[in-house]
């Protein structure tokens, strides 16, 4: 039988299975804590606006219920993916780290605290059917809560009703696993919001079938600056001190130099092969680099783009790190210089955070292959929204399992002819 | 959800994938179905592994079981290519592995229990 834990983890104090919860459920009660101290007279009107919006690409809940329900939305819906985690026996190592933070930073933009359940429960359907333990889908119930907005905008965006909307939530729910692990297979694990690629892929069916049936989704758009000066501030602290955590375990650099020498493809998990100390500093310093990137382009910190760091934070204990990201970004930077984009600009910033999902391209083939996927990316991805219509929140994703899957089938086909003609002297 | 027959071939499939990247002058490969396990060895003559690969190997080999990640990432058995060559997605679908490397070459262990 396998060891509990097996990692050459040089931390000088290690994390247990019982400290990694306390430290990730306290970083989701840090968001609900500050956004009941905020403005705690708006909570129940927030959440409630934001429960009842149809919450697709791009809906800024900070928008549409204020700071205060924004962020209590935020660490509830990471607090229920890290409770599930826990409660169903599940190891909280990368995967389910990457999960929480990506769910918390949807819940500034997309998932509410109502909405993930549907999707949850569809997966667990799935289980009983199959008769497998439901935490042995657990990944695909967590990261499949991109289609939360099918849920919302069938229940209030067509306003058929609550039942309606959770039937529509079970139906994807119930076919998200084995769609999930075939398209995994058509990136090789390149693409490491493979979720994204999953759901966007299913989004194109559910709106064609809604189109068919008569029933077009009118995109609606939320966008705030209003709290940008104060999350500037929020975040930065925020990531920084999962990097002093980090320093504190390890008492110095930890594996790092080992860790930046991954090339990221999935599963790549931090956690199990460097300790909790190196993951956590590298988790800081990947905050770090997707908050200085909208700091440097003037961007806006609001919930889409806190959002993004969340989930470049998350991904940095299963894939991300310092060196396997920046050239990602770099190549999403050139190309809305290059194009008719800013790079400031909603679907350009966005981008540059989240198309860090093809770091595992950077890592394994270098960097100049890695700005050049970046610049591809952006191409796709300003287009790929329109066709599920904003109902699968891991967008960039979806463009980034196409990009992958564009870069691997001609870096496959490369390679073997190379090989052949190296073999024939 | 593979099956045990789908499981052993995605399986092997990875582990040829490393064996063959030694260059070996020849690969053997056992297949035995034990009393409680199905267990796989790759014998590959002519090929010399370092202490420090080998332990490298053996670390993938017997990281903690996560069901979650070998239903979900197991899927990607038998399919990398592209991916640096190392057996961190059998470790994923098996439940222990050693390898021994010595002048004459190399044996690679894995095995698991039958669902």
């Amino acid at each position: 039988m396998k060891p509990d834990n097996n990692h050459n983890s040089t931390d000088a104090m290690a994390l247990t299975e019982r400290g990694w919860f306390i430290l990730l459920a306290g970083y989701m009660l840090v968001l609900i804590g500050w956004g009941v101290l905020y403005e705690p007279a708006t909570i129940w009107t927030g959440l409630l606006r934001i429960a009842q919006n149809p919450g697709m690409l791009v809906n800024d809940y900070l928008a549409i219920g204020g700071l205060s329900a924004a962020f209590v939305n935020a660490g509830l819906v990471g607090l229920t993916g890290l409770l599930l985690a826990r409660f169903n026996g599940v190891r909280l190592s990368g995967p389910i780290i990457a999960a929480v933070f990506t769910m918390a930073g949807f819940g500034f933009f997309g998932k509410n605290w109502w909405s993930i359940w549907p999707i949850i429960l569809g997966v667990g359907l799935f289980s009983r059917v199959t008769r497998h333990p439901f935490k042995s889908y657990i990944l695909v119930a967590l990261f499949g809560t991109a289609l939360a907005p099918l849920v919302t905008q069938v229940t209030y965006g067509f306003a058929w009703g609550i039942i309606p909307g959770t039937l529509f939530g079970l139906g994807v729910g119930f076919v998200l696993f084995p769609v999930a692990v075939y398209m995994l297979r058509l990136h090789q694990g390149f693409n490491i919001y493979n979720m994204g690629l999953t759901c966007g892929f299913l989004g194109l069916f559910v709106t064609a079938l809604l189109a068919g049936l008569g029933f077009e989704i009118t995109p609606t758009f939320h966008w705030t600056e209003q709290y940008s000066a104060l999350l500037n501030g929020f975040l930065l602290i925020y990531v920084t001190s999962l990097l002093v955590v980090g320093l504190v375990l390890t008492r110095g650099p930890g594996e790092l130099r080992a860790l930046v020498r991954e090339a990221g493809t999935l599963p790549t998990d931090f956690v199990e092969l460097y300790g909790a100390g190196t993951t956590l500093i590298n988790m800081g310093l990947v905050g770090l680099l997707g908050w200085g990137y909208i700091f440097l382009v003037g961007g806006t910190f609001n919930g889409p783009t806190l959002g993004g760091v969340f989930t470049m934070v998350g991904f940095a204990a299963f894939g991300k790190h310092i060196f396997n990201v920046p050239p990602i970004m770099l190549g999403v930077y050139l190309g809305s210089r290059l194009t008719i984009w800013e790079p400031e600009q909603v679907g350009p910033l966005l981008a540059a955070l989240f198309a860090t999902t093809l770091a595992p391209l950077s890592g394994r083939f270098g960097p100049v292959l890695g700005v050049f996927a970046g610049m591809v990316h952006l191409l796709l991805v300003m287009r790929t929204g329109a066709w599920h219509a904003g109902l699968n929140l891991y967008n960039n994703g979806f463009a980034g399992g196409l990009t992958a899957m564009l870069f691997i089938s001609i870096i496959s086909w490369w390679s073997s002819w190379h090989e052949e003609h190296l073999e024939r002297g | 959800m593979l099956d045990e027959k789908q499981k052993i071939v995605h399986v092997l499939d990875e582990l040829l994938n490393y064996a063959l990247g030694n260059h070996p002058q020849k690969v053997t490969i056992t297949i035995e179905e034990l009393a409680e396990r199905v267990q796989i060895t790759v014998e590959e003559i002519d090929v010399q592994l370092s202490e420090r690969e080998c332990q490298e190997a053996e670390r993938f080999l017997n990281i903690p079981r996560h069901n979650e990640m070998r239903e979900y990432y197991g899927g990607l058995a038998g399919e990398e290519t592209l991916s640096l060559r190392n057996l961190r997605i059998v470790g994923l679908m098996v439940d222990g592995g050693c390898l021994k490397s010595c002048e004459s070459g190399t044996q690679l262990s894995i095995w698991w229990k039958p669902e």
